[in-house]
């Protein structure tokens, strides 16, 4: 059984997929992935996985060795933490942080050819991957983020694309070619979603963003204090803001 | 001509108020007289109450959704626009002048404690010749069927799988003339989009249905797993290749990917409060009750809503 806390399907066999009330509607095609193709969540979603199981998990969009070649990228943690390989740095197979949200609204070129052959039955993987990698929407080799103008954008923090290396938003800037500059980014801050839509919040250093525990607001993101409030951007905590009566 | 109505002879293209429902007599064109019945002080004779598809929303559908409704096995939903049309014959000169007025309906409870429940009321409007309508606009802006004035009584109306139309008089009487109401099946099936059977589509070219399902558990009325469903296919499915892409299937000239996918939403709400749960999750017997028991065409994919994720 594949999925996370919003939604579930058994990969490969299962025609019922079972999805929270409260969800996203690219959740329902996340799980489509696991229904219709068999593909697995290529997120780290298990800490350890007996190793006479772990063909469960692996053979199709995820490895169990850097074996994608020139299809995919080869990207460590796929399942299981610290091992297996997925095809690319994101995609709709990776949930950000085991939740509704994923780190690319597409799938990767490996992912879509799989659900091709669940379509096109007779063509080799080699024309299907040329399909997808030529003529469809996905994430393709090399490719470190998506560069779609709404994604992730925030409310009141208009930073545009962003990609980050631990799925915190502000350190990084998508490239029109899908790659993630970092470094113009260092010293920026920073926001980390994490359950129950809490937020930390800090400054970026090469893709990271580095929490500050005293931190309860950022001046950048500006719906983190209440109404009626502002983020002092020297203290980051937020004081009434005279200027909204 | 020898006529055998039960009001005195005077009623003939007259009918006083406190006559509804009685026979009255046509004075044809040649001279005839045919027998009608009164009806809000007019004596008109009816030939038929129907309820059809909106023949625009059929050609509409046609051309937005990819299907002819006149084509397809599934019966009418509460969501479709839909016409309860009147046929009727009026006195010569009044043609097209008819005052109707009449009422959607449908069933709750079963058996002896089966009563009719009204849905929608309202008058109708002239067609063509002697020909008059009433509408029930289900499918325009989104989930929200004007068949049913409360979400309570749609829910009636899913769970009846009956539609009513007939006509009343002012004073709200029906008559028992079968020839003033009528009574149709409804699906719980509602096709969102896709085209009907892709002809000279390869044996080993695979298209599949999805289907949106609602559990009692997530609280969905039926408008919002409609909206749900609607939902999932535009800013989901849609916009995620290869489910989204007019790019026709590889090897041939058509279809595109996208039209190798057809949407469904199944109306009926299932009682998941008591299915099997492991580990939090519902067990395997849920899997296979859900694409067993779904109103709507087998479907590759079934979306269940629920609470348990």
């Amino acid at each position: 059984m594949k999925g996370n806390n919003k939604g579930y399907a058994l990969f490969g066999t299962s025609n019922a997929v079972f999805m929270h009330a409260y969800t996203s509607p690219k959740h329902p095609v996340h799980e489509t992935g696991h229904a219709l193709a068999a593909l697995v969540d290529e997120y780290v979603v298990l800490d350890s996985f007996p190793s006479f199981l772990n063909f469960l998990v692996t053979g199709k969009n995820c490895r169990g060795s850097p074996s994608f070649g020139k299809y995919g990228d080869n990207v460590p943690g796929c399942t299981v933490k610290n091992k297996n390989y997925r095809p690319s740095k994101v995609s709709i197979m990776v949930s950000i942080m085991n939740s509704d949200k994923f780190s690319a609204s597409q799938f990767n070129t490996i992912s879509c050819a799989y659900i091709l052959r669940t379509i096109e039955h007779t063509k080799s993987f080699e024309n299907l991957f040329n399909e997808c990698h030529d003529n469809l929407d996905t994430i393709i080799p090399g490719q470190e983020c998506e560069y779609s103008d709404n994604f992730n954008s925030y409310p009141g923090g208009s930073i545009g694309t962003s990609c980050s290396k631990d799925n915190s938003f502000g350190c990084g800037t998508c490239s029109s070619i899908g790659e993630c500059d970092y470094t113009a980014n260092n010293g920026n801050e920073c926001v980390f979603e994490g359950d129950a839509g809490t937020y930390s919040y800090g400054f970026c250093l090469d893709g990271t963003c580095n929490l500050q525990p005293d931190w309860v607001c950022s001046d950048r993101f500006g719906y983190s204090c209440p109404r009626n409030e502002k983020c002092d951007e020297t203290t980051h905590k937020c004081v009434p803001d005279s200027s909204s009566n | 001509m020898s006529l055998s109505v039960s009001v005195s002879a005077f009623l003939v293209d007259e009918c006083p108020a406190e006559l509804d429902g009685n026979s009255c007599g046509i004075v044809e064109d040649d001279g005839e007289i045919s027998k009608g019945t009164c009806y809000n002080q007019q004596c008109l004779k009816f030939e038929k109450t129907k309820i059809v598809y909106d023949p625009s929303y059929v050609e509409e559908t046609k051309d937005d959704r990819l299907f002819d409704l006149r084509k397809q096995k599934i019966e009418m939903n509460p969501f479709d626009d839909l016409l309860c049309v009147v046929a009727l014959t009026s006195p010569p000169g009044d043609s097209g002048k008819a005052d109707l007025k009449g009422r959607f309906y449908t069933y709750e409870g079963e058996g002896d404690d089966r009563v009719k429940v009204v849905l929608k009321e309202g008058s109708f409007d002239h067609m063509f010749e002697d020909s008059y309508k009433f509408e029930a606009k289900g499918y325009d802006g989104g989930a929200f069927p004007s068949i049913a004035e409360s979400d309570e009584d749609l829910e009636k109306l899913v769970k009846s799988g009956r539609l009513g139309c007939e006509l009343v008089t002012d004073d709200g009487k029906v008559f028992e003339n079968p020839k003033t109401r009528v009574e149709k099946e409804t699906s719980s099936c509602v096709r969102l989009w896709g085209p009907d059977r892709l002809y000279g589509l390869p044996k080993y070219v695979s298209d599949y249905a999805i289907t949106s399902m609602r559990g009692s558990s997530s609280r969905f009325n039926a408008k919002e797993i409609v909206r749900r469903g609607k939902r999932d296919m535009i800013e989901g499915y849609q916009e995620v290749d290869p489910f989204g892409s007019d790019e026709p299937v590889i090897g041939l000239k058509e279809p595109s990917y996208k039209e190798l996918f057809k949407y469904y939403v199944d109306l009926q709400n299932y009682n998941d409060g008591d299915w099997e749960v492991v580990d939090r999750h519902f067990g395997r017997k849920a899997f296979s009750f859900v694409s067993r028991n779904s109103n709507c065409p087998t479907a590759r994919i079934h979306n269940f809503y629920n609470l348990r994720g």
